[in-house]
């Protein structure tokens, strides 16, 4: 066991990765992708959570105009034009393109405490919303739902249909499974002897039908995953371009470069999340703003542009990024609301806002919890059935 | 009477009268549907019957988290366990290993000197940060890895003359009968074997590269067999 060490996984990647892109990779499309395809291209979903809360000041930034509360002045905000919402500021580091698509929804879950407040964002009645979403989009993709460097927030997790969430936490051993290469055990191989080794696993898995549900779920998605012909993209290119060193997916960074990995290879929905975000005392918005500016936005222009601006791929897809948090911060402590303000960047978003909040972040009673916000971005990615029904609460958010 | 005659009514006289009983005797005298019949294995009295609760066959069902669960009620008057999830008892105890003793399982399974070193694949497995637990889950992911590792710790420790000759079905079968017994702690069914002895003899065959394909080498078949092995949830839960 002398070669499982960093380097030499790394320097079979890069072999394998070069190899993949010059020789190999003819065989029938991973992404080229039929079943899923529309005018607008091929739908995903990148949500970035912010666990602990995302302060109303990122997306109502006019609601706090003059106010004591998170610190807005007129010269720190971003209007969105076409009648879109006032932001922060810190979005104008995004592509224009970008954020000229920029809208805020308002999410009002009546939820103040950090477990109920997530669930409410993402779940109702058990099922997990991202769950069903990457479900009904179908697709070709063999990870349909994914989240990248681990984490979780409540009501994330279950099954539909055969999708559930993997969880991505190392580049190179994803990209491994993707596309393989020569120095590797040989894709298809694997794959039928881990069927082999899943029918060796029956009894155990019939005995712990709950708790090893995601052993049968990992067995049923990287059988699934090993039998696609490999992936036609240089992965390889998508660490470097984040400024990532390194193939665990352990920073921000290095979630969104795994976010745009998965998305290439066909993943419905991917989920992000980031902790650090329950910034009680942080009155004048200065901390999240910093940790906005520094942590957030970085990655977020360059997946903007390597996915919308500059996609030198070949293949047109429709990716909406979606970014909320457990709730909005409360004034004047910033501490708890119990609702949120979801920011919602989309190619068939119109600008415009339903998550006005009140100088108190007070919400419009009138507002749907986190089953309307999943109602629009379905809209948003053209979903022929949507699970959440028509979007009606905030129609005028997606054209 | 003849005598002849004789001899020939008193057998059957014997039997008339052996055979002269009511028609429920042997059933103890009753209907043998009849729900009074002790025998009737419907009667809830029969001792018997499968749901008769002192059938001394009927093994005692555990009792469930409700039955023995001591109730708590908090000061706003509400029961603590009120929303516990109810669930049969002894199901749903398998846990994935940690990636902690992975290193040391592989050693313990498969008569390593030494554990191999698997920090290259600690983000994969979830190592969590330290003085932190994560409750390890499977995925897709970290599967692959697990086979990869696993293949690459067989095709280095498979060195003896059998590994140097194609696997036959025989062969094939004594060999995943001996790693399923070494690397699980059990004995496997019939079945094991032969999803363990399917990948060396018909899964393997034939590798692809980027070239286009190859025999694949002795070794590396067995390799593949005994990976799947490792990858199974006899090794990687518990």
């Amino acid at each position: 066991m002398s070669n499982l060490n960093r380097r030499s996984f790394l320097k079979a990647l890069g072999i394998g990765a070069g190899a993949a892109v010059g020789t190999r990779l003819a065989g029938p499309g991973f992404l080229g992708d039929a079943a899923a395809q529309s005018a607008d291209g091929l739908p995903h979903l990148l949500l970035i959570h912010l666990q602990g809360g995302y302060n109303a000041l990122f997306g109502s930034a006019d609601s706090f105009m003059g106010s004591t509360f998170a610190g807005v002045t007129a010269n720190n905000v971003l209007r969105i034009p076409n009648g879109g919402p006032v932001v922060d500021g810190t979005f104008s580091k995004l592509p224009k393109m970008a954020t000229d698509k920029m809208v805020s929804v308002g999410v009002y879950h009546r939820q103040s405490a950090h477990g109920a407040a997530q669930a409410g964002g993402i779940t109702e009645g058990g099922a997990c919303f991202p769950v069903q979403l990457a479900a009904a989009m179908g697709g070709q993709g063999s990870i349909k739902c994914a989240t990248v460097g681990g984490g979780a927030i409540q009501g994330m997790g279950g099954t539909v249909g055969a999708v559930s969430i993997q969880n991505i936490a190392d580049v190179r051993s994803t990209i491994a499974a993707l596309q393989g290469n020569d120095t590797l055990p040989d894709r298809g191989i694997s794959g039928r002897a881990l069927e082999q080794s899943q029918a060796m696993s029956a009894d155990r898995l019939g005995q712990s039908p709950k708790g090893l549900e995601h052993l049968k779920d990992g067995y049923d998605t990287v059988t699934a995953t090993l039998k696609k012909a490999p992936a036609p993209y240089a992965f390889d290119r998508i660490l470097p371009a984040y400024g990532v060193n390194g193939t665990a997916v352990n920073g921000f960074a290095a979630k969104i470069a795994a976010a745009e990995l998965m998305i290439r290879s066909g993943t419905n929905v991917v989920m992000a999340l980031d902790g650090g975000w329950d910034s009680h005392g942080d009155r004048a918005g200065t901390n999240v703003r910093n940790m906005m500016a520094s942590r957030i936005i970085p990655p977020l222009a360059t997946f903007f542009d390597r996915l919308w601006v500059n996609n030198t791929e070949g293949v047109q897809r429709n990716v909406v990024v979606c970014i909320m948090g457990d709730f909005a911060r409360s004034a004047p402590g910033s501490d708890h609301a119990n609702g949120t303000v979801a920011t919602v960047i989309g190619q068939r978003t119109k600008p415009g806002t339903t998550g006005k909040v009140t100088a108190t972040v007070g919400f419009n009673p009138n507002l749907p919890s986190g089953k309307g916000l999943y109602q629009m971005l379905a809209a948003a990615l053209k979903v022929q059935s949507s699970p959440f029904g028509a979007n009606t609460a905030h129609a005028a958010l997606v054209g | 009477m003849k005598l002849s005659m004789l001899f020939f009514a008193v057998p059957v006289l014997a039997a008339v009268v052996a055979c002269s009983g009511g028609g429920d005797q042997l059933t103890g005298g009753l209907d043998p549907n009849d729900p009074n019949n002790p025998n009737n294995p419907n009667n809830p009295n029969n001792p018997n019957n499968p749901n008769n609760p002192n059938n001394p066959n009927n093994p005692t069902p555990e009792k469930t988290c409700s039955e023995t669960q001591t109730s708590y009620v908090g000061l706003g008057g509400i029961a603590l366990h009120g929303t516990r999830a109810e669930t049969a008892v002894g199901l749903d105890r398998g846990r994935f290993k940690p990636y902690s003793a992975l290193a040391e399982e592989y050693k313990r399974a498969m008569g390593l000197a030494t554990a191999p070193d698997l920090q290259a694949s600690a983000a994969t497995f979830g190592q969590p940060p330290a003085r932190f637990y994560a409750e390890p889950k499977a995925s897709a992911v970290n599967l692959f890895e697990a086979y990869q590792v696993a293949f690459k710790l067989c095709e280095g420790s498979l060195t003896g003359a059998t590994y140097q000759a194609m696997p036959t079905q025989a062969a094939a079968a004594t060999e995943c009968a001996t790693w399923e017994r070494k690397f699980w702690s059990r004995v496997p069914s019939p079945a094991e074997i032969d999803a363990c002895a399917k990948v060396a003899v018909t899964e393997s065959v034939t590798e692809t590269i980027s070239t286009g394909t190859r025999p694949t080498t002795p070794v590396r078949r067995w390799s593949y067999a005994c990976a799947s092995v490792l990858s199974s949830a006899g090794f990687l839960t518990y």
